[in-house]
Parts: structure tokens; C-alpha cells; sequence
């Protein structure tokens, strides 16, 4: 059985390692011509060109004026759209799934987890930690604000997904350098420090999670209150006693779910709210 | 209805790849800069593209197609060089730079949006601070498109090129003045004695301020910011002031 949950798990890496590989392709063509020659499909974009959080911020330019912020496309605008279809369907799977700065994230916490073992994650007590989570929707607000009043991408000069994707380049603003290490030593503490307290993006699509069509439940019936589902989320959501996750913050990485944390089959899952079957057992 | 791990990911991922590669099918899919210029929307130019729109990125083929204005009148209109650089090939925001030693005003981008609103005759309302050259009034006149009152009333706001050239290299930056206007030489010390706090410059241009004697027009440049962009929002935040 441990063998089947090691299988899926590698699912979601292999396609973090697909969507961060693209990215960095598409930010390397952008500099080098040579890169952009390997692969014509990618050649002329740049980051900004799909990065969907571009097409939110310019939103109200193109509402106004028919056209985007500077440095925005039409690719940001329809990967906006496209990304705003799954979370409507499943939440902010973009987040657990697909962002390569969340990836990045992952993979530093990787070497957090093997410091502190059982205690990372863990060291931000939970009274602090619910109001650093309200600044993502204070920074959101500011970005969105700003960008409609300037027209300019305000954000790029904090942006340290910008900044990662750019460091070989002088286009970085020093700023934003300093929040992508702040991010990376903090990512050796907390598990995915950005998506937590920062990133905007994260803040609207988590609202999808009130609302979306696949959700995750807990079925109380069969649960044994183990709590495993809680210390396997990324996010400190309590799973455990809730029977239908509408976090704002959860990412939809389905790590609490029956398929890897929780021991008992079919106990949490990711589905729609319709009759729960009575099917038991258990993983291990 | 249930989903597993691998069914939401192969499907989130292949929604994704699908979606951009049937744009791309249909060529809806552009990931370069689109240069499209708003349009006047009201009154008697409403559709006309709008000179305003023009950003630093344009180059004079992109404003000669979007304006109809010959990108070699513009080279012209500002004394530019075309034996090594064609006239299609300079980009608006280049005059930042080969002008950016001009001490009682500006040529950029926002004289480039100026001349050609006066060549479309369309309305365009230039900072108070931006200048033509002399050699932009010349050609705006000799194509009938300014008329000689118009034109008398821009040379007060036009530079001759050679004497900005003679004379700027040796000029040093002036301390503030009162009139708390941004210009060429303004340089960041100016704007912390007008009462603009450190820490709204630094909220406006996006990093901190390492050296509060250097020119904005300098530093913006050095930084890849746009001069013309950043002044107005930074003038504007001195103006409520
Ligand atoms: S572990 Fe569960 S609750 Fe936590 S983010 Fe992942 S899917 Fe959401």
C-alpha cells in the first residue's frame, strides 16, 4: 500500500517539476537566444507573459481602456480565465499544483523538514499566525489599487517569483531580491512562507474555496480521530474537526486526503457533497 | 462524485496545455507586448487612436503604424542620427537618454506622445515641463499641420539642440528650487526637501534609496524604470502635498 501512495504523491511532483521546467525555459529564451531557438513555441514571452495574477491587476485598465497594464498580454488575461476554471471546479489547485514559486517553496521546506523534523512548520504559534494570514488580502488590495492607478506593475518590483525567474538578469529590483532570500529562509522554517502570508494571487483564488464544486470532506462516520490529516497539511488547517474543508487557504494538494495521510480508506477525499458511501478500511 | 490525486492533476494539468494550445490554434494566444493604443472614446476624435497611449516601448514603425506619422519625420523631428540606427528601429524612450542632459526640461516619451497629437491633430495635454526641440516646431509648421500663432507659442516651450548640448555638459545640478516641479535634475534630496517623505518615494518607485544625490532621470534609468512613468506619479504625490 505504501508503495501505491509514494506512486500518486510522485503525480503532483512530476507536475511541479513540469510547470517550474517551463517557466524557467520560457524565462531563459527571454535572455538567451539560443534557448529561444531550441524551442520556437516559447520564443518572444516572458514571465510576465504568463504569470495569470497579470491579468487580475490589469483588469480595470482593460475595463477602462481596452487595453493592458505595460508588460501585460493577452496570455495573462486567458491564463487568468483558465486558472479562475479550476479553481472554481477544485479551488486553488494552481497553488498546490502548478505554481513554480510554491514548488520552489516546497523544495526548500524540504530541507527545513529534515532539520526540524516534527517541529517545522510548527514554530509560528497559532494566535500570531491568524493575522499574519490577513496581509496577503492587505497586499492584494494595495497591488490591485496601485496597478489600476498607475497602470505601471507595481508589484514587479517586490515580486520574488520575478525575482527568481530573473536572477541572471539586471532587471531585478533590489527589493525584490531581498524578499526572495527573506522567503527562502523562511521556507526553512514554515512550509510555504509566500502562499501563506503574501502572495495576492493566492488570497483571490483562495476565496474559491468557499464556494468551489470538489471540496474536501472528512467523513465523520468512519473518521478514528487520529489527527494525521492535520499534521500533513501544508497550511495548518485543522481537518480533523471539520466535515467540509472551506479554508481560504487550502491549496487542494490533497495531502490530508485517504490517498496519503489519512489511514482509513475513503475517510477524506476530494469530492463533490453529494451521499457519502459507508465503505470502510483502512491504508496501512 | 469523488476524485483522486492523479485524476486532478493530469486533469488541471492537460485543462491547462489544451486551453493554450487551442488558443495558439486560433491565434488568440499572444504572449509579446501588444502594442494596441487606447482610442479616444467620446467627442469628436472618438475612435481615433489616442497619442496619450504611446509607451516608452513604441518604436517610430510602431507609431507610424498606429499614427500614421513617418518614423523618419519623427527621427528628424528630434535630430536623431539614422546613418547607423534606421528611423524605425529608435524607441520613444530613447530620447530619455540622448536628451537626459537637458537641465529646464524633458524630452521623452511624453514629447514624442506631444509632436505627434500636434502632427494628428488630435488633443494631448504635455507635462509642464516637457519640451520639443526646435527642429520638431520646424517640421510641425512646414507641414501645415501648427499654425504660425501655434508655432510662435511652442517656441517658448522648444530647445535649440546644438545649445543643449553645449551647454548641459558643463551645468551642475541647482539646489531646489520653490517651484516643486520634476525635472531632468532632480535628484532625490530635492524631494525629500519639498516634504516628500523617504518612505512614499520609495512605495512609488519600488526600492530604497541608496544615494539621495543621484539624478532621478539617472537612477530610473540605471534601474530600467521608465523617467516620464515614475515623475508624474511622484510629481502627483507632491502636488497633494
Ligand atoms: S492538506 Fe488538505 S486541507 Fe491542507 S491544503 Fe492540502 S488539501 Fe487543503
Amino acid at each position: 500500500m505504501k508503495h501505491r501512495n509514494r506512486r500518486k504523491q510522485n503525480i503532483r511532483r512530476i507536475i511541479q517539476i513540469g510547470f517550474f521546467t517551463l517557466v524557467l525555459l520560457i524565462t531563459l529564451s527571454h535572455s538567451y537566444s539560443e534557448v529561444a531557438e531550441f524551442l520556437p513555441v516559447i520564443e518572444g514571452a516572458s514571465l510576465h507573459a504568463v504569470c495569470p495574477f497579470g491579468g487580475v491587476v490589469s483588469l480595470y485598465r482593460y475595463v477602462t481602456t481596452g487595453t493592458f497594464v505595460q508588460k501585460i498580454h493577452d496570455s495573462s488575461f486567458y491564463l487568468m480565465l483558465i486558472v479562475f476554471v479550476t479553481a472554481i471546479i477544485a479551488g486553488p489547485v494552481f497553488c498546490g499544483w502548478i505554481c513554480p514559486f510554491g514548488t520552489f517553496q516546497e523544495w526548500i521546506g524540504m530541507i527545513g523538514r529534515t532539520l526540524f523534523k516534527k517541529r517545522y512548520n510548527r514554530f509560528i504559534p497559532s494566535k500570531i499566525d491568524r493575522y499574519l494570514r490577513f496581509i496577503r488580502y492587505i497586499l492584494l488590495i494595495w497591488i490591485v489599487v496601485s496597478t489600476a492607478l498607475s497602470a505601471t506593475l507595481v508589484f514587479s518590483s517586490y515580486d520574488p517569483y520575478y525575482a527568481l525567474f530573473n536572477l541572471w538578469t539586471s532587471e531585478v529590483a533590489i527589493s525584490a531580491y531581498i524578499i526572495l532570500a527573506v522567503v527562502i529562509i523562511a521556507s526553512l522554517f514554515v512550509e510555504r512562507p509566500f502562499c501563506k502570508y503574501a502572495c495576492p494571487y493566492g488570497a483571490l483564488l483562495g476565496l474559491t474555496n468557499y464556494f468551489r464544486i470538489f471540496k474536501i470532506h472528512r467523513k465523520a462516520a468512519t473518521c478514528i480521530d487520529c489527527g494525521k490529516c492535520d499534521v500533513s497539511c501544508p497550511m495548518n488547517i485543522t481537518i480533523s474537526t471539520t466535515e467540509t474543508v472551506k479554508h481560504p487557504q487550502c491549496i487542494t494538494c490533497m495531502l490530508c486526503t485517504s490517498e496519503y495521510a489519512c489511514p482509513v480508506k475513503e475517510t477524506v477525499y476530494l469530492g463533490t457533497a453529494g451521499k457519502e458511501t459507508t465503505s470502510e478500511g483502512t491504508n496501512e | 462524485m469523488r476524485i483522486s490525486s492523479t485524476v486532478l492533476g493530469t486533469g488541471v494539468a492537460a485543462f491547462i496545455v489544451v486551453a493554450v494550445a487551442l488558443l495558439m490554434i486560433f491565434g488568440l494566444w499572444n504572449d509579446e507586448q501588444s502594442k494596441v493604443p487606447a482610442k479616444f472614446t467620446t467627442g469628436q476624435f472618438a475612435g481615433l487612436n489616442n497619442p496619450s497611449d504611446i509607451r516608452g516601448s513604441y518604436t517610430f514603425e510602431d507609431i507610424e503604424h498606429y499614427f500614421s506619422v513617418p518614423a523618419e519625420t519623427i527621427a528628424q523631428a528630434f535630430a536623431l542620427d539614422t546613418s547607423q540606427k534606421g528611423a524605425n528601429e529608435y524607441k520613444a524612450k530613447d530620447l530619455e537618454e540622448l536628451y537626459k542632459d537637458i537641465d529646464n526640461g524633458e524630452v521623452g516619451t511624453d514629447s514624442i506622445k506631444w509632436f505627434v497629437s500636434l502632427y494628428d491633430q488630435v488633443p494631448y495635454e504635455p507635462e509642464a515641463t516637457t519640451l520639443l526641440p526646435e527642429s520638431a516646431i520646424r517640421i510641425l509648421a512646414d507641414l501645415g499641420s501648427i499654425d504660425e500663432t501655434t508655432a510662435t507659442v511652442l517656441t517658448a516651450r522648444s530647445i535649440a539642440i546644438n545649445q543643449t548640448y553645449a551647454t548641459s555638459a558643463t551645468q551642475e545640478h541647482d539646489v531646489a528650487s520653490e517651484e516643486m516641479i520634476i525635472k531632468g535634475n532632480t535628484t532625490y534630496s530635492d524631494l525629500l526637501i519639498w516634504g516628500l517623505d523617504a518612505e512614499t518615494i520609495e512605495s512609488i518607485v519600488g526600492y530604497p534609496i541608496t544615494d539621495r544625490t543621484i539624478k532621478l532621470r539617472d537612477d530610473f534609468s540605471q534601474k530600467g524604470l521608465e523617467f516620464s512613468v515614475y515623475k508624474n506619479v511622484l510629481q502627483e504625490a507632491l502636488n497633494i502635498l
